[in-house]
């Protein structure tokens, strides 16, 4: 009988016991089972949404590229010939210095659709790389801004992926446009650094912005630039960083080489 | 069964209570307050093995086994308030009527039914209440998931503790007036299974409490 008792007392403890056991093991395996399909679930979703901005940005890009096309082909050219038949038709007048402001404001013309052109379709960018059309990129804001854009880079940007170099160089070009719209700055500074990352910075001393400002709604669609250069650094794996300093800002892009670490990197994440 | 095993088990169990209580008031001010109750709880558990041992040199057996009793008392009204923490105060109503219920039949058991033995049938309704917050709690847990993994949970560790000892001595309080009449000889024995549990459970807190304490460290680490 007590043999008994003993017996069935320690079968029945011993399966309380592996009962508690088994509950404790169930909710840790059932909440890790749990956490790796919300991780899948949030992965496919991030992919989602970056293919979706893919998308957005690369008609974004085909737009401009049929419009750089249209203006520099078609208006462009249109220009040209009217400019050479006013040539031809100042020839022929008794006064030809009474057209030469017209025959001026048609080389403006053609300038400026040049110039729109080649902001929309970079030839550089495409011709010699990210680093030339950068260069190029400062020295034509330089001439147009009148304010001393300084480009530095400790070495030579290796070729990327086109897609990559383009959104690096769309980057610079929001930058470079904000800083001289709107931070009343004397000088800009843009620099390079490749070491197992690209680094893009652009530096002012003007009065500084509040990126949070601009990106919430209190901005209205002011901060639609800084939306799409969110978007193409996230497309990019990278990270930005907006620095406010005691004499303006600071804007620095950190994007991996490749695209496929720094995907890995965001979706461990 | 000899006496002395016994008091081994007790003098291990009192010093783990006290170092979880030394774990779990290290920098009391900057602790979660699931902490600060790990720590009373614990702090209680280690008073009141020091009074018991107190009483058994002085042979006041009866005194031992109201101490005891007590600690039944605590333990379970510390519980109800670490699982209403844990459970950010949604069953709140049923915790406090299960608790009081218990602290009713407490108070009956310690007048009436077992004024002088050890206090079994508090211990077993305490099990039982033990098991059944610890059950909705992983419950809650399962519903919720939070997104750290669980080992990183402080509570995770103490209902696992809990839940282990409570389901562990279920049938040991069930039948202690049976053994303590009829198997006399082997109520050490049982009683030691008793105290092996509460080292186990109280190893479990041990892990809490020192997860709780690196948490405090990598905070620290994130603020300099």
């Amino acid at each position: 009988m007590q043999d008994n008792f003993l017996l069935v007392f320690s079968v029945a403890t011993l399966a309380m016991l592996m009962l508690a056991g088994s509950i404790v093991v169930f909710v840790v395996f059932y909440q890790r089972r749990m956490l790796q399909e919300q991780f899948k679930r949030q992965s496919m979703e991030f992919d989602h949404q970056q293919k979706m901005m893919q998308a957005e940005l690369e008609s974004q890009e085909s737009e401009r590229r049929r419009l750089a096309a249209d203006l520099h082909d078609s208006i462009g050219g249109m220009l040209s010939t009217i400019r050479v038949g006013i040539t031809t038709m100042a020839k022929s007048l008794p006064n030809p210095q009474a057209i030469d402001e017209t025959k001026q404001m048609l080389d403006d013309t053609i300038s400026s659709v040049r110039r729109i052109s080649r902001d929309l379709m970079p030839s550089t960018l495409e011709k010699f790389g990210l680093m030339y059309a950068i260069k190029e990129l400062c020295e034509r804001f330089q001439q147009t801004s009148k304010i001393p854009v300084h480009f530095t880079s400790n070495s030579e940007i290796p070729k990327l992926d086109s897609q990559r170099e383009l959104m690096i160089f769309r980057i610079a070009q929001e930058l470079l446009n904000n800083a001289i719209k709107h931070s009343q700055a004397s000088a800009i500074n843009v620099s390079t650094h490749i070491t197992a990352t690209l680094a893009l910075c652009v530096e002012d001393d003007g009065i500084g912005f509040d990126a949070e400002f601009h990106k919430s709604d209190a901005a209205g669609n002011k901060g639609l630039g800084l939306y799409n250069i969110e978007n193409r650094a996230r497309l990019l794996g990278g990270e930005l960083k907006f620095e406010r300093k005691a004499k303006g800002s600071k804007t620095t892009l950190v994007a991996p080489i490749t695209h496929e670490v720094q995907t890995q990197k965001q979706l461990a994440e | 069964m000899s006496l002395e095993v016994i008091f081994t088990f007790f003098y291990v169990q009192t010093f783990l209570s006290a170092l979880i209580a030394g774990f779990a008031f290290y920098n009391y001010r900057r602790r979660d307050r699931l902490m600060v109750l790990v720590g009373l709880l614990f702090t209680f558990s280690f008073l009141l093995n020091v009074a018991q041992l107190v009483a058994y040199k002085f042979g006041q057996n009866v005194l031992m086994n109201r101490i005891g009793g007590l600690y039944d008392c605590v333990f379970l009204v510390m519980a109800g308030i670490m699982f209403d923490h844990a459970t950010q105060k949604k069953f709140r109503t049923p915790i406090a009527i299960v608790t009081g219920f218990f602290l009713l039949l407490w108070v009956f058991n310690m007048l009436i039914l077992q004024k002088t033995a050890v206090t079994s049938i508090t211990k077993l309704a305490c099990d039982i209440i033990v098991v059944v917050y610890c059950v909705s709690f992983f419950y809650r847990l399962m519903v919720e998931l939070p997104a750290v993994h669980l080992h990183r949970l402080t509570m995770f560790w103490v209902a696992s503790g809990f839940l282990l000892y409570a389901a562990g001595t279920i049938f040991l309080f069930a039948f202690t007036e049976y053994v303590i009449n009829q198997l006399a000889d082997k109520f050490a024995l049982l009683w030691t299974l008793n105290l092996t549990l509460f080292i186990l459970q109280q190893l479990f807190i041990v892990v809490a409490v020192i997860n709780d304490v690196k948490k405090l460290g990598e905070s620290k680490a994130q603020i300099h």
